[in-house]
């Protein structure tokens, strides 16, 4: 489920809709998580429903890293790609704030950090000074996403979490046993604990 | 599955977002049709969800008419309420354009035909307007294909149904099966004067569920 402090807006015609904030969201907001409600399917049951239903798979479903195809119920289907992307996540069933998201911003993610096939690549048009021009599955990305990742979720525990209920009681440690260990030097101390900051 | 030539649009604070064609959409083109990824829950769990997804399945869900809450994965259950509305529920599995809808126009239905979840006041502005909808037994699908109420915009979106473009009807196919999903729906129409004894009875039975299902009646 996407944020509830989030809402659909149609930015143009070629882009169609985003995901933009009504509300603040502080950095280390979970602004997604998997939920029931959301459908994990092989991707053998799309075949089986015949070729009509590859492309409505293309448009309207992500790949997970066992490469289970997810059905989003929500808004956050439309949330777009950027390569200076507000939110961050990858296979943790969740997406997290990776800056402070005001009023108005827009709700972004990195395609290139998601489980997307070669052809499934595109031209990006993000505008962003770090645009790659050409969002493919992109390693380098992803490893420059998790270690931002890693750093918004040391401040999760200071900011109100409205997904938490979506998310089990020990996300938190066990998304940060899931994402790389930033440089020991970089986090020294910082093993995080309510109200402490890192 | 929502028609592809329809888009999401925000009303207003009040309503939200509402369902809009973006090219013409012919009297009897189905609309919206049940599709493999639309899910059908029963009460218990959706009772058992967390809050903020309960309360998205009670807005987002109709009753089918065993009492289980279908909830579409896309954006036809973002169909705005109206008591005149431009399109007409058909069964549980469809919903067909009552009218032409030209480009821009808001696709809506009748709540209490799909057999809304959350009674509410109704602010649709139609000289029809009932006010107060909520589960009602004598708007449900069943009813109307049934002939308890036959309404002529309802007779006259069926004979457009055989003559215009169906894009959805391959999408709905793998659960019914296409050439008997046409058939039933033609039978259906011409036997929409006819059954007025079973439907009372279907009444009934069907009044008593609803009340049970209502948010917070028989818990």
């Amino acid at each position: 489920m996407i944020h509830p402090g989030t809402g659909l807006r149609f930015i143009d015609p070629v882009i169609g809709f985003g995901v933009f904030a009504i509300a603040p969201i502080p950095r280390g907001t979970i602004t997604w998580a998997l939920d029931p409600l959301d459908q994990v399917f092989e991707e053998s049951r799309v075949e089986e429903l015949g070729p009509l239903w590859q492309d409505w798979r293309d448009h309207n479903t992500f790949c997970d890293r066992d490469g289970n195809r997810i059905l989003s119920w929500d808004s956050c289907r439309s949330m777009n790609h950027s390569c200076e992307p507000s939110c961050g996540g990858t296979d943790l069933g969740y997406e997290i704030a990776l800056v402070d998201i005001e009023p108005g911003d827009e709700l972004t993610n990195d395609y290139g950090t998601l489980h997307i096939g070669d052809c499934e690549g595109f031209t990006c048009c993000c505008g962003s000074p770090n645009c790659r021009r050409v969002v493919s599955p992109d390693d380098e990305a992803t490893g420059r996403i998790l270690h931002r990742v890693r750093e918004a979720l040391l401040v999760a525990r200071k900011v109100e979490q409205p997904l938490a209920t979506l998310l089990r009681p020990d996300w938190l440690a066990q998304a940060l046993a899931s994402v790389p260990a930033t440089p020991p030097q970089d986090v020294a101390g910082a093993v995080p604990s309510a109200g402490t900051p890192p | 599955m929502i028609h592809p030539m329809t888009e999401l649009r925000f009303v207003g604070d009040e309503a939200g977002y509402g369902v809009f064609a973006t090219a013409l959409i012919p009297r009897g083109t189905i609309v919206w049709a049940l599709d493999p990824f639309d899910r059908t829950f029963d009460r218990s769990t959706v009772d058992a969800l967390p809050a903020l997804l309960r309360s998205a399945v009670l807005r987002g869900a109709f009753l089918d008419p065993d009492g289980g809450l279908i909830f579409c994965w896309d954006h036809g259950r973002s169909m705005n309420h109206s008591c005149e509305p431009s399109c007409l529920a058909l069964g549980t599995s469809f919903k067909t354009a009552a009218v032409d809808l030209h480009p821009g126009e808001e696709l809506s239905s009748d709540y209490g035909s799909t057999g809304v979840l959350i009674p509410f006041d109704c602010l649709c502005g139609s000289s029809r307007c009932r006010r107060r909808i909520e589960v009602d037994a004598a708007h449900h699908p069943t009813e109307f294909v049934e002939g308890s109420r036959p309404s002529p915009v309802f007779h006259e979106s069926w004979e457009g149904i055989a003559r215009v473009p169906q894009p959805l009807l391959p999408f709905a196919a793998p659960i019914v099966g296409e050439a008997k999903l046409v058939e039933d729906l033609l039978h259906h129409g011409a036997a929409l004067p006819a059954n007025k004894a079973r439907s009372q009875r279907t009444r009934t039975s069907l009044t008593n569920r609803s009340r049970a299902n209502r948010p917070g009646g028989a818990r």
